[in-house]
């Protein structure tokens, strides 16, 4: 019975919803279109960072995967269910997409996965006081670094160890890598792919002490002068004034169903602001604390470099947090998340397999195309959206172990989006995929042109809608009619018996049956 | 607590056609483009197609019918035309709605007003055409048609005019409170469209039977005008107040309050009669196992008789028509109190050649039904007559394969002690204490003398709506019941 409602109603938290589920690039196929996306990296980067490269291997940016349908794309569209007047956005603190099913060995596990998301154009400014320069050197460095890197693999900054790193950012291949890391097979932990070329500057003036030379320009593959040869530009007067990004074209484009042609999104600079200090003249290491203020919110405030025996500085960048696009029709807004098919291989093979941490690139047993299997087995989905928004009160989080375990686990118990999927009781798979009050919802492609009606029906599953509600109808009619008529098979039926009725006719054996009538005798 | 439970289960038996068709809408609903004008978010024209569907199915005339004294005239092809016209007046209705309130015709182009007169144009000329079907020939002096007509048709579209002008709200939001007022219209359109002058001045030319002059019912034209507008501006209201937005996806309660509605405003027929067919059948096989000639215990069948049993039976091509009118609880000098001309012309004779026969009102709600035959007796039927100094050994039974269950704590029954029990109500024997006997369709009428038998399967067929049409068909006669001799 849950189910059924499940399948009625729509999954809702908060104000999100999710209104469709489908393969991005299968869709696509239905209505075909000459794909025209191409990536083309922000010139000031390119000459600041160095020459975009791509993922290694791969020969092409993941956006670019994406919008020519090269491999599987899971799309997942949450619709804003309340209209408060204010652009909806959520960020990678909002949303938690997941996979999660039993090991081999019983084990419940669960792996985060992280959709594409918007690049960021990073107006980033340090302010190192008296005797603090030297850190704001370091700080300015490891900006400058990251940054670049997103420029260079079109890939976000979300932070992790430096094995894990260095294999994200294609530094260092998987452990067991074939030669090849076309679909990224193996690689460890998901990354959230870029949907477009990002930028950043450095708010005052440029670093002229570093070479010009050796950013990577002669190697088709990332070499260290990638990461080293690093730098950025010194913002001009529109990345200053906080200006609207006028050549949106780089971004992918995304187009809703009812829209003329991809919604054209806007971009922005936005300032990042690092605020050095310390209670004294000359700090050491432990005395320097930092301030990272962000989009007019405080990210951070706390000692600048990790106690403990080996102090480490703080991955500043992995603290602003990443947004998701955002799309407006006429009734809603949509936020679309998109994940890539090696993304889920990848967390499929690591639930599946006895050691999770061991590294393989041979996908899970029976998963061809994991978008395909996730739709089939919509139970291993978790999309989850933080409940109610957070609006900052302008006052720092510090560093608390504590809360950020706290903070995870609360994430744990938002409300599964995807849940109302999971009823396989009636829609799976001749049906809705997200319910009945969101079935008819408007779809985002990666393309130009706005989805066709087709290709809607075809990602909502509309036609095996109608034909579940119309075979429903029968059935429950049949069944029905035929429960209320089970006691027929064993009733004893009611017989009349007489000795003549009339109409029945005589029955005549053939001739030949007959034989000759025995002669007389005499 | 049962007569609820059965009226529950009517309404939707007798409403099956509404429930089919809105079962198809919502079917249909889940495959219309957003980009068509079906799938408009104000769901006007969705309403539309249900009130399309409505005229198809049931649209009959919100006002009285034509007097019951006369006879009507049949016209198929007439009639088939009125009905396309009354199913293209609600999509007429919109297009003037919509041309009123300055929007682009599905095509794009600045032609809707002219289409939407077109549109007007064509229903008239159908309902025109199919102006033949029903017709009476009593036309007694009063308003004119053609005056009155013009004076409704100018009224109305002049409402759905005021109607589309001040709809401003854009159609991608949902319905307001013009196109709930626009359903209401389409409703007594509906009701309006199928119903004559003609027959409004035979009733006040005729009277009443109280003397009282004859007064159009009014309740019924507010009632269709009010009632579905009230119920869909409500809704509207509720959804407002839940927060929600009313998108396409409610096009589904939308086409459920159309539909619920047209059952409340067009209530099913109930027919004068039912045509009923005795069909002549013999046992297709059987044949107790016979006996040795020996004394036998009274627990063992005879030996020699020949068994029917319902499921083995075949006809013989032998069938025997049979009228049973339906009885309707209503007192008719209320409902329509009109001043007959003359006398009615008679219904056939209900009588089975074993007395009155009739569909009852069903007992527990009381409400007309036409799926049980009863039978009351004439007469105390034993299973022995002595005449003219012979004992003639008769036997009258009636075999239902599958009773309807449920029916009280009846014990089961049995012929003869060689026989198993059955069910109650699989077997009816006619004895000398018995006062009615209920057929129903595919009941066995098993009629025996001295051992020869005629068995009779009942097929109760297509329902009689009109009293003027038993008029035409030939009453049965008693020799269409073969006695047993």
């Amino acid at each position: 019975m849950i189910s059924l409602l499940f399948w009625i109603t729509a999954a809702t938290a908060g104000d999100w919803r999710l209104v469709a589920a489908y393969d991005a690039s299968a869709v696509a196929t239905v209505a075909p279109e000459e794909p025209r996306f191409v990536w083309r990296p922000v010139d000031e980067m390119s000459t600041s960072c160095g020459p975009a490269k791509s993922p290694d291997g791969l020969g092409m940016f993941e956006a670019e995967t994406v919008a020519n349908g090269l491999a599987p794309t899971l799309a997942l569209v949450l619709e804003r269910t309340v209209h408060q007047g204010e652009s909806a956005s959520l960020s990678s603190d909002d949303v938690r997409v997941s996979i999660g099913g039993m090991s081999t060995d019983g084990q419940e596990r669960r792996v985060l996965l992280h959709p594409m998301v918007e690049p960021r154009h990073l107006a980033i400014e340090i302010k190192a006081p008296s005797g603090t320069e030297r850190f704001g050197q370091l700080v300015r460095t490891q900006l400058e670094v990251e940054t670049c890197l997103e420029h260079k693999v079109g890939r976000g900054w979300t932070g992790q160890d430096a094995v894990r790193l260095r294999q994200a950012f294609m530094l260092t291949p998987p452990r067991t890598m074939l030669a090849s890391r076309k679909y990224f097979g193996g690689e460890r932990d998901p990354v959230p792919a870029l949907l477009g070329p990002p930028d950043a500057c450095v708010i005052g003036a440029a670093d002229t002490t570093r070479a010009t030379i050796g950013r990577g320009e002669g190697s088709l593959t990332l070499v260290p002068t990638d990461v080293w040869g690093a730098a950025l530009r010194a913002c001009d007067v529109t990345a200053l004034t906080g200006a609207v990004i006028p050549s949106t074209e780089r971004l992918l484009p995304l187009a809703l169903t009812g829209a003329g042609a991809a919604e054209t999104r806007t971009a922005r600079w936005e300032h990042l602001e690092v605020l050095m200090g310390s209670d004294v003249a000359e700090p050491t290491e432990a005395q320097v604390h930092v301030t990272l203020r962000y989009a007019d919110s405080c990210l951070f405030d706390g000692p600048l470099f990790r106690p403990g025996q080996k102090a480490a500085l703080e991955d500043l960048l992995a603290k602003v947090p990443h947004r998701y696009p955002v799309l407006h029709s006429d009734l809603a807004d949509l936020v679309v998340l998109m994940v890539p098919n090696w993304q889920l291989v990848e967390a499929l093979r690591q639930i599946q397999a006895p050691d999770p941490d061991a590294e393989s690139d041979l996908p899970p047993a029976g998963v061809a195309d994991a978008v395909g299997f996730l739709l089939a087995n919509p139970e291993h989905l978790f999309v989850q959206v933080r409940p109610t928004s957070h609006p900052s009160d302008g006052s720092c989080p510090a560093p608390d172990a504590a809360a950020e375990d706290a903070h995870v686990e609360q994430a744990e118990v938002w409300s599964n989006l995807a849940g109302v999927m999971r009823s396989r009781t009636l829609g799976q798979p001749w049906g809705y995929t997200v319910g009945l009050l969101a079935g008819r919802s408007s779809i985002v492609l990666p393309r130009a042109q706005a989805p066709t009606w087709t290709q809607t029906l075809a990602a909502q599953r509309g036609t095996e809608q109608a034909a579940l509600l119309i075979c429903l109808c029968v059935v429950f009619g049949v069944l029905g009619i035929g429960l209320r008529r089970v006691p027929d098979l064993w009733a004893r039926i009611p017989v009349e018996r007489a000795f003549y009725w009339p109409g029945v006719a005589k029955f005549v054996p053939p001739e030949a049956e007959v034989g000759a009538p025995p002669e007389a005798e005499g | 607590m049962i007569a609820m439970l059965r009226r529950l289960a009517i309404s939707p038996k007798s409403n099956l056609d509404l429930l089919a068709a809105w079962v198809v809408t919502v079917a249909v609903h889940t495959v219309v483009p957003d980009e068509v004008i079906l799938a408009r978010l104000d769901l006007v024209p969705w309403f539309t197609l249900c009130m399309t569907l409505v005229a198809v199915l049931r649209a009959q005339p919100l006002g009285d019918p034509h007097h019951p004294s006369l006879s009507v005239r049949r016209a198929s092809w007439s009639g088939l035309f009125g009905r396309v016209g009354y199913a293209l007046a609600p999509i007429a209705t919109l297009l003037v709605y919509d041309a009123a309130a300055g929007r682009a015709d599905p095509w794009g182009t600045d032609l809707l007003t002219p289409i939407a007169a077109a549109a007007c144009l064509v229903v008239a000329v159908l309902l025109t055409i199919g102006n033949a079907q029903g017709l009476t020939s009593w036309n007694p002096p009063g308003p004119n048609t053609f005056v009155v007509w013009t004076l409704r048709g100018l009224l109305f579209l002049g409402v759905v005019v005021v109607l589309g002008h001040y709809n401003t709200a854009p159609v991608t939001r949902g319905p307001g409170a013009t196109a709930a007022a626009l359903l209401g219209a389409q409703f007594l359109a509906l009701g309006l469209l199928p119903d004559r002058i003609q027959s409004y001045r035979q009733r006040r030319a005729a009277g009443r039977r109280d003397g009282k002059m004859h007064n159009p019912p009014a309740f019924r034209f507010l009632l269709a005008a009010f009632g579905p507008s009230l119920g869909l501006g409500l809704l509207i209201v509720v959804h407002d107040a839940l927060g929600m937005t009313i998108s396409f996806t409610q096009s589904t309660v939308v086409s459920l309050h159309v539909f619920a509605w047209a059952a409340v405003i067009w209530p099913p027929r109930v027919p004068v009669a039912v045509s009923c067919i005795l069909h002549e059948v013999v046992p297709s096989g059987g044949g107790d196992p016979a006996v040795s000639g020996t004394k036998a215990s009274f627990d063992l069948p005879a030996k020699g008789a020949l068994r029917l049993d319902p499921l083995a039976i075949k006809r013989v091509s032998i069938l025997h028509h049979w009228v049973v009118p339906v009885q309707d609880p209503r007192i008719e000098d209320f409902d329509d109190p009109v001043r007959l001309l003359w006398s009615r012309p008679s219904l056939p004779l209900p009588y089975h050649v074993l007395g009155e026969a009739t569909f009852e009102p069903d007992d527990a709600t009381q409400l007309p039904q036409w799926d049980t035959i009863t039978i009351r007796l004439d007469e105390q039927r034993d299973v022995g007559r002595l005449s003219d100094g012979n004992v003639q050994t008769r036997r009258l039974a009636v075999l239902r394969p599958f009773p309807t269950r449920g029916r009280g704590g009846a014990r089961t029954v049995r012929t003869y002690r060689w026989d198993k029990r059955v069910a109650p109500g699989a077997l009816q024997v006619v004895d000398a204490t018995t006062q009615s006997i209920e057929l129903r369709n595919g009941d066995l009428l098993v009629l025996s003398t001295e051992g020869v038998a005629r068995a009779y399967e009942l097929e109760i067929a297509a329902p009689i709506f009109a009293s003027d049409e038993l008029a035409h068909r030939r009453g049965p006669h008693l020799e269409d019941y073969v006695g047993v001799s």
